[in-house]
């Protein structure tokens, strides 16, 4: 063990705690854009106004079910079930709205279907959060 | 089951929010503190070091010097044979009892790294550490595993034999409780590892409700030979996480009844795990 060995230990040590998933060679899937970076930049995006904060699809029976859930006064309900099911204490909407009901029924399919992407999101709000006050510090 | 003399063990579920790294935490002390048992954590959940924030000693973790992602690395050999220190410099003291490993943010990049080593080397780097290096330093080693299928968590499954998988109710349905035994014999399949579940663990379980009712009576049914003692929902494990500790961390007049019935359940748990494996 000589001293060039362990200088040159150190500096791979060191690397081993730099390396980042978009810096390292990867393979072929795991080309795309880092998540938590695009999410936060689109949120970036919708504060300055670049983006819109909407999320829409297009369905005739969806659209249907909905507002017939709105006009026989169902949706509380469902965003109630909703929230029990999160585990939430509150929704940040009214519970009655449209937009709430469905906000909160996107976020337990993504919890079902891939539950690391809720974690991600959420992860990326709060630093896109933090790095915006420490930006305007 | 065991690597070496030390009992090896992994809190792994694919779900997020399940009390995975509290179960995590709280065992560990459990260990330590009610069977003397000299316990290492080792945080591979991840990038965000939510281990060493249960413990409060996120701030001295931050700037790793010898960081566990390096030994998924190809240097590993010859930082290892160069740093004598070097494994020393990866532990922690969590102040209750376990030491800790933390996570460090080449993880990712570790993971993805790991995607082009051939795959017969592929699976076994995390275990050789495991015998080479921490066997003989500790009594029980739990690794905390990222809560999906990826490299460093086949990794940590080749590592130990033993799944802990906390459950709580209202994030499962109840095929997919029935499917918790079929994804480790899935991964089985997959891969050289043989995972047992060895404890599951009903978490954030609030007893009034007729959902944690359904819930209980279900993974009874499922899983009656390794389900643990329920963690009832309590306020103080989320406001002591914020304070850096965990609910052993405290004394009783600190806790609700409900903590206290959770660090109760947390200790029986680790009891009835530890029996069961030995």
């Amino acid at each position: 063990m000589s001293d060039d060995d362990q200088q040159k230990a150190e500096e791979l040590l060191q690397q081993s705690g730099q390396q980042r998933r978009h810096e390292t060679e990867p393979s072929a899937p795991e080309r795309e854009r880092d998540l938590k970076e695009a999410i936060k930049e689109a949120l970036a995006d919708i504060e300055s106004g670049d983006r819109h904060s909407n999320v829409t699809f297009r369905d005739d029976r969806y659209a249907a079910l909905f507002a017939a859930l709105g006009e026989t006064g169902h949706l509380t309900g469902l965003s109630e079930q909703a929230l029990d099911r999160l585990d939430q204490d509150d929704a940040d909407g009214d519970l009655g709205a449209r937009a709430t009901a469905i906000k909160l029924l996107v976020k337990i399919g993504l919890e079902e279907v891939d539950a690391e992407l809720i974690e991600t999101f959420e992860r990326a709000a709060r630093e896109h959060v933090q790095e915006s006050s420490d930006f305007s510090l | 089951m065991e690597s070496g003399s030390a009992i090896a063990a992994a809190t792994y579920v694919q779900k997020g929010g399940v009390g995975k790294t509290t179960s995590a935490a709280h065992i560990a002390v459990a260990a330590s503190q009610e069977h003397e048992l000299n316990v290492l954590l080792v945080d591979l959940a991840g990038t965000q070091n939510d281990l060493a924030t249960h413990f409060g000693i996120a701030g001295e973790v931050t700037d790793l010097d010898a960081p566990i992602s390096a030994v998924f690395g190809d240097q590993w050999d010859f930082i290892r044979e160069n740093i004598p220190d070097v494994v020393d410099r990866m532990v922690f003291e969590t102040g209750e009892g376990p030491d800790l490993i933390p996570a460090d943010q080449g993880l990712s990049g570790a993971d993805n790294n790991l995607a082009n080593v051939p795959k017969e080397e592929r699976y076994d780097i995390f275990e050789a550490f495991l015998r080479d290096e921490l066997a003989d330093r500790y009594d029980f080693v739990l690794l905390d595993l990222p809560g999906k299928e990826d490299n460093i968590a086949i990794n940590g499954l080749y590592a130990v034999e033993n799944v802990i998988t906390p459950l709580r109710p209202g994030a499962f349905e109840r095929t997919q409780l029935d499917n918790l035994d079929e994804d480790l014999d899935t991964l089985a399949d997959a891969y050289p590892i043989t995972p047992r579940l060895a404890l599951v663990l009903p978490t954030m379980v609030d007893r009034r409700t007729k959902l944690a009712e359904e819930f209980i009576e279900e993974i009874n049914d499922s899983y009656p030979d390794v389900v643990g003692p329920s963690i009832p929902s309590t306020a103080n494990i989320s406001t002591l996480q914020d304070a850096g500790k965990t609910l052993f961390g405290v004394d009783d007049d600190e806790l609700y009844a409900s903590g206290r019935e959770a660090r109760e359940a947390y200790r029986e748990a680790t009891t009835e795990f530890i029996s069961r494996i030995q």
